[in-house]
């Protein structure tokens, strides 16, 4: 009896579907203008054609249930971020993961506080560099002599 | 053009670059102690960081997060079994015999000791051999670096493991990845449909972060208990010194896997996980099941020693020894450098320095990694969980840094999420970066060959000699690699 695809199957199919659509609307967009369609068009098309060519190798994959929800969970940083901010965001994000992990509230804050005051930390010293020539580049040349 | 050693040698030994190196290194031995985690995934953490750095602040880095990783991961290797990088695969066998036989100490002696000479060796050829590198460069065209930056990527997807053709629909899905924005040549977009964030293609930092963090950090966060599967060993000056001996008798052995290891790496695309194996089976190690100390030798002298080898390439011709060298490549570009013939005309210094902080990192990690050595296997088995959210909380902050918009964090997920399914569905990730950072490359000097000499392009004597060295590497990689027909005689 033939198998039913599995997602071994659906994974490069839902891929080559993608660049197929991708490459006709920008081909389209572009006026087809041979210059500069023709580069992605090989590279899309002899991408295709690999993606075909590995579809009839049917992968034994085991079932890990755990890892749609668990990356689901990991996401959720993205909200907690953009609605407090990064390193506050993150915070909640830490403490919240490890609360649910540990069942213990005291870890679990900590981690978190010291998640939100690294990140306040590694912002300004990020963002310092960043800007171009901040004070902590100063202090830095400071303390490295 | 000619290279001053001095200059070289102030820029490398720059005190903010030192300390700078030394935070990457610290930053390397921490992925590397930690089992799965590669010297990919601590680059793409650290790539976000270096905007605004000073070069070779923010090269030293980079390159020491990458090559602390597999000094780090050869102990995780003996003690735990485990390798901590993928690169240290090749030691465990004799590593983890030789510890569970109360040989852990001299074995990691053996791995430190061979691990920091292999790196000086390969430091020392990329020093010694750019100089002479570039007259040799100058004379490849638009038509030569074409065909081998299309030589790189194919010989990488001939030996990257699983099957050929997973390997090239990732390293083409990468090319073409890399043609979204605007083209270099013409000025014209491609496949932005009206999202201006587009307009500058897909950034590397979400593409890295999203396709070797995530999953990574996925994988770390489905663990139920740490990684150790035995106890760990007990390491002392003695022991630590008996492998270090153990080195030094076998010099013939030492130079031939780190040779083995530079040449490996100078391959372009090559590099990777394929030295130490090599290495290990020129070695041709006796099996023993109390293990032998010329199995960790032989792998150890080459990981280390093939990232110089991996730096030629990359450095001189801007087409990257390995799928880390790409990552280091796209560090490059943040720093406004562009790798390549006209790099090494204009900033050999700062080439030669690279080798210079290349050979510090080496055995800076070695001595930064022996103090910690009691703490290492309670190191190494912190539970993923714990780690996990830890590491989304970083590689979130290095997608943000980007641009300071949460547009890239979105990206990095989209590509994590593709990640996830190539982990799975076992299409190289490694390859797909390769193939997006060679693809300007490809495509620029594929345009400037044909206009300026057609078909001649494919016909001049060094183009003749790439492209088939190129078929040569497809035919033979796809035929070697093809499933045997079952014998007509067998069951």
């Amino acid at each position: 009896m033939k198998e039913p695809p599995g997602w071994a199957t659906w994974f490069p199919l839902l891929v080559i579907i993608g660049l197929a659509v991708v490459l006709v609307a920008g081909v389209l967009v572009n006026n087809g203008d041979g210059r500069v369609m023709f580069f992605p068009l090989v590279t899309g098309v002899i991408a295709i054609g690999f993606l075909t060519w590995s579809m009839r190798h049917r992968i034994a994959t085991s079932s890990s249930g755990a890892a749609v929800p668990t990356l689901l969970a990991l996401t959720t940083i993205v909200p907690a971020a953009w609605l407090f901010g990064l390193p506050v965001g993150s915070g909640i994000f830490v403490a919240g993961w490890l609360l649910a992990a540990t069942r213990s509230w005291p870890r679990a804050l900590l981690l978190g506080l010291s998640t939100s005051l690294l990140l306040h930390g590694v912002f300004s010293v990020a963002l310092g560099f960043r800007l171009g020539g901040g004070h902590w580049r100063e202090l830095l040349a400071r303390l490295t002599g | 053009m000619s290279l001053r050693l001095a200059d070289a040698l102030a820029l490398a030994t720059d005190p903010l670059t030192l300390v700078m190196t030394s935070i990457g290194i610290l930053v390397g031995l921490l992925f590397g102690l930690l089992p799965g985690l590669s010297g990919l995934t601590a680059l793409a953490v650290l790539l976000p960081f270096i905007y605004g750095m000073e070069p070779m602040a923010a090269l030293g880095f980079l390159l020491g997060g990458h090559a602390a990783v597999c000094t780090g991961g050869s102990v995780t290797a003996i003690c735990l079994g485990i390798p901590g990088a993928p690169a240290n695969a090749a030691t465990v066998r004799d590593g983890f015999a030789l510890q569970q036989h109360g040989q852990g100490g001299r074995a990691v002696g053996a791995a430190l000791f061979s691990s920091a000479l292999g790196g000086l060796l390969g430091a020392l050829v990329l020093v010694v051999l750019l100089p002479w590198l570039a007259p040799v460069i100058y004379a490849f065209g638009a038509p030569e670096i074409f065909l081998l930056a299309l030589l790189g990527i194919t010989w990488a997807a001939m030996a990257a493991q699983g099957s050929p053709c997973h390997a090239l629909a990732a390293a083409f899905l990468g090319l073409f990845l890399s043609t979204v924005g605007y083209q270099r040549i013409t000025g014209v977009p491609r496949f932005w449909f009206g999202h201006e964030y587009l307009l500058d293609g897909i950034r590397l930092i979400p593409l890295v972060l999203g396709l070797f963090a995530v999953p990574e950090i996925l994988r770390l966060a489905c663990m139920h208990e740490g990684h150790g599967r035995a106890g760990s060993a007990r390491i002392d000056g003695r022991a630590l010194l008996a492998g270090v001996r153990d080195v030094l008798v076998r010099p013939l052995l030492f130079l031939r896997s780190a040779l083995i290891g530079v040449l490996v790496g100078i391959v372009p695309g090559v590099g990777g996980e394929t030295a130490p194996f090599l290495a290990h089976a020129a070695a041709r190690v006796p099996r023993r099941p109390e293990g032998a100390i010329e199995g960790v030798i032989a792998p150890e002298s080459s990981n280390n020693a093939k990232e110089g080898g991996s730096l030629v390439p990359t450095l001189a011709l801007g087409i990257p020894g390995s799928a880390s060298m790409a990552i280091l490549i796209g560090g490059f570009l943040v720093l406004g450098l562009e790798p390549g013939p006209t790099f090494l005309k204009d900033h050999l210094d700062i080439a030669a320095g690279i080798g210079l902080l290349l050979a510090f990192t080496n055995v800076a990690a070695v001595l930064l990694l022996v103090p910690l050595l009691p703490l290492v296997a309670r190191f190494s088995r912190l539970p993923g969980p714990l780690l996990a959210p830890l590491l989304m909380t970083l590689a979130v902050t290095g997608a943000y840094l980007v641009d300071g918009e949460f547009v890239d964090v979105w990206w990095m997920f989209a590509f994590g999420a593709l990640g996830s399914a190539m982990v799975r569905f076992e299409y190289s990730r490694p390859l797909l970066v390769l193939g997006f950072v060679l693809g300007p490359i490809i495509e620029t000097y594929g345009f400037i060959a044909w206009q300026a000499y057609g078909v001649d392009a494919l016909l001049r004597p060094v183009s003749l000699l790439l492209l088939v060295l190129l078929v040569v590497g497809l035919v033979g990689g796809l035929v070697a690699r093809s499933p045997r027909p079952p014998n007509a005689g067998s069951p």
